[in-house]
């Protein structure tokens, strides 16, 4: 039994070395441990916290590229390397293909952009001319399931009370009680701090702006001294 | 991926309903089924890509509506024909040639059809004069929605409005030559038709040793070995890498589109969301299920579910724009006129001489 699922007993009243009801093993268990590998999709997906490296062979004239991973869950590309010639790959999709050039489908040679054609597809191009170079694309993943009490939890150590609260959610929300569910999963939200820590948009980017003062020193709006007017 | 039976384990122990008491089967399967399309109306769709192999393959083609159930379509695309021209309404029958159906009714018939009816669509490149009577339909891709990026044998091609056609060449059921465009008759069927009709295709995929979607363990994978592989041999496997799809886009359609997920039915069928959204059609689904009119009705409970289900789809949502994470933006005047590029063909890098 890991640090999280420990808490997470704790929580909903059970003595973690002694369970009377959610003993590692039973059936009864499985809730919580399902519970805690959604909350770390989730997290993940989120966050974008959790990145793997493939190496994928590239194959002369071969334009598409199925994704299908071994291990972890393709989300996201971050980047993607041309390891023999180490440029990296420009992100396009179709239109911008289409628009530069209608035939694009024509070009053989080393690959300058990719492109998402589907969920799990990448496109490439131009085709690679010759089968000896390889991408090396750096993705956002989604951790495999764990299924041992022992099993790391892919995820950043800050996100383990997120995770405690989201599996506590739901476990109330097994039993009926919806206020207590709900409670756990606002505490969840605010945990993870996903409207202030992890926004939609890119970092911000502090400005400086100047304000225009006049020569007699007041500010804009200040009083006149002699007029007890504003200015 | 988790199956229809999984998602069915994990409904029921929110619902405390393990014996199906309560909800039936049938009950959960009908509701997840009616949010996924949810979540695909809300969230954008899966889109995926696909080689559509010409002539096209259906597995029959049929002229009532008491013939659907004996089709196949379970199996693979089925061509209708009740809803094309052939069919003549007022007397119920199935015609062959256009002015059949006014002569049986006593009627001077307008005049003759240009070129042969084929029953079956791949027919079309099979006729002795070489001039099909009209367009065949080519299926789209499977569960096709709306069409991202369509290439034939390499060139992309623009849709464009039978209304169109219509109005700029009277000849565009039966015009043969190089494919500029496609079209859609109606919408309930997955087809498209391409204008003009390709003038030859390609039988080579159809060998023995050829197969729509195959597999191949040798190492060299060419044309002969049908259109979507699964690549096994020394340099790429599922054991060394990402697999590889090799797509033989010679005289084949590239349909790149956007797809509607398929309806689970059995146990063992699997969603076509990716694995980590599925959790997210539950909630839906809880949703809805604390919301029947039955012994299970709980209010509450279904305004959890519905508050986690419009949760899930912001995250569903960000995770979409966050895939764009890695596009390079350009900066522009704010209240210029955008550049504006016009399309044209190139001509191609080099021009062979002999």
């Amino acid at each position: 039994m890991n640090e999280v699922e420990r808490n997470i007993l704790l929580k909903i009243g059970e003595d973690p070395d002694n369970p009377d009801v959610f003993v590692e093993g039973d059936e009864s268990f499985d809730l919580i441990r399902n519970s805690i590998n959604d909350a770390i999709e989730e997290i993940s997906l989120v966050t974008g916290s959790v990145t793997r490296t493939y190496k994928m062979p590239l194959r002369k004239n071969a334009n598409f590229y199925r994704l299908q991973f071994e291990h972890e869950r393709f989300a996201w590309p971050v980047d993607v390397w041309l390891h023999g010639v180490k440029r990296r790959l420009i992100q396009k999709d179709f239109i911008s293909l289409v628009d530069e050039n209608p035939r694009w489908l024509y070009d053989a040679g080393s690959p300058v952009n990719y492109f998402m054609a589907g969920d799990f597809i990448m496109g490439i191009h131009p085709a690679p001319s010759s089968d000896d170079d390889m991408l090396e694309i750096t993705s956002v993943v989604v951790p495999d399931r764990y299924t041992l009490g022992t099993s790391r939890l892919k995820i950043r150590d800050q996100f383990k009370w997120s995770i405690t609260y989201y599996a506590v959610s739901e476990f109330y929300a097994s039993r009926g009680a919806a206020k207590q569910a709900t409670f756990y999963f606002n505490k969840y939200l605010d945990k993870i701090g996903l409207r202030l820590r992890h926004p939609i948009y890119g970092d911000k980017i502090h400005q400086y702006q100047t304000i225009k003062r006049p020569a007699d020193g007041r500010m804009p709006g200040q009083y006149d001294d002699v007029n007890m007017g504003r200015t | 991926m988790s199956t229809w039976a999984e998602h069915k384990t994990r409904l029921r122990k929110f619902l405390r309903d393990p014996n199906a008491n309560i909800w039936t089967d049938a009950d959960l399967l009908t509701i997840w089924n009616q949010e996924q399309d949810e979540f695909q109306n809300v969230v954008g769709g899966i889109k995926t890509v696909e080689i559509v192999r010409l002539p096209p393959l259906f597995e029959s083609t049929y002229m009532f509506n008491f013939e659907w159930p004996y089709t196949g379509h379970e199996t693979g695309y089925v061509n209708s024909v009740p809803s094309d021209l052939k069919y003549y309404d007022q007397g119920y029958i199935f015609c062959t040639y256009r002015w059949e159906g006014p002569h049986i009714a006593g009627h001077t018939s307008p005049g003759s059809d240009a070129g042969t009816f084929c029953f079956h669509p791949w027919e079309t490149w099979m006729v002795n004069d070489g001039t099909a009577a009209d367009s065949p339909p080519v299926w789209a891709g499977r569960d096709f929605e709306k069409a991202i990026f369509i290439a034939f044998d390499k060139d992309p091609i623009e849709p464009i409005s039978k209304k169109t056609l219509m109005e700029t060449d009277i000849s565009f059921r039966t015009r043969k030559g190089e494919v500029l465009n496609y079209w859609r008759e109606e919408t309930i069927e997955n087809f498209i038709h391409l204008y003009p009709t390709p003038s030859s295709v390609s039988w080579t995929d159809t060998t023995d040793d050829g197969m729509v979607i195959g597999e191949v363990s040798a190492d060299e994978a060419g044309e002969s070995y049908g259109l979507i592989t699964d690549y096994t041999g020394a340099y790429a496997s599922t054991n060394f890498g990402a697999a590889v799809d090799l797509l033989d886009l010679e005289d084949n359609l590239l349909v790149a589109y956007a797809k509607r997920p398929a309806e689970l039915i059995y146990d063992d069928d699997v969603s076509d969301f990716p694995d980590y959204f599925t959790k997210y059609i539950e909630f839906g689904t809880l949703e809805q299920a604390f919301r029947m009119e039955n012994d299970g009705k709980i209010e509450s409970l279904s305004a959890y579910w519905g508050y986690r289900k419009n949760h899930a789809i912001q995250v569903m949502k960000r995770f979409k724009f966050k895939r764009l994470a890695d596009r390079d933006l350009c900066l522009r005047t704010k209240g210029a006129v955008p550049r504006k590029r016009d399309r044209y063909w190139r001509l191609p890098d080099t021009i062979e001489t002999s």
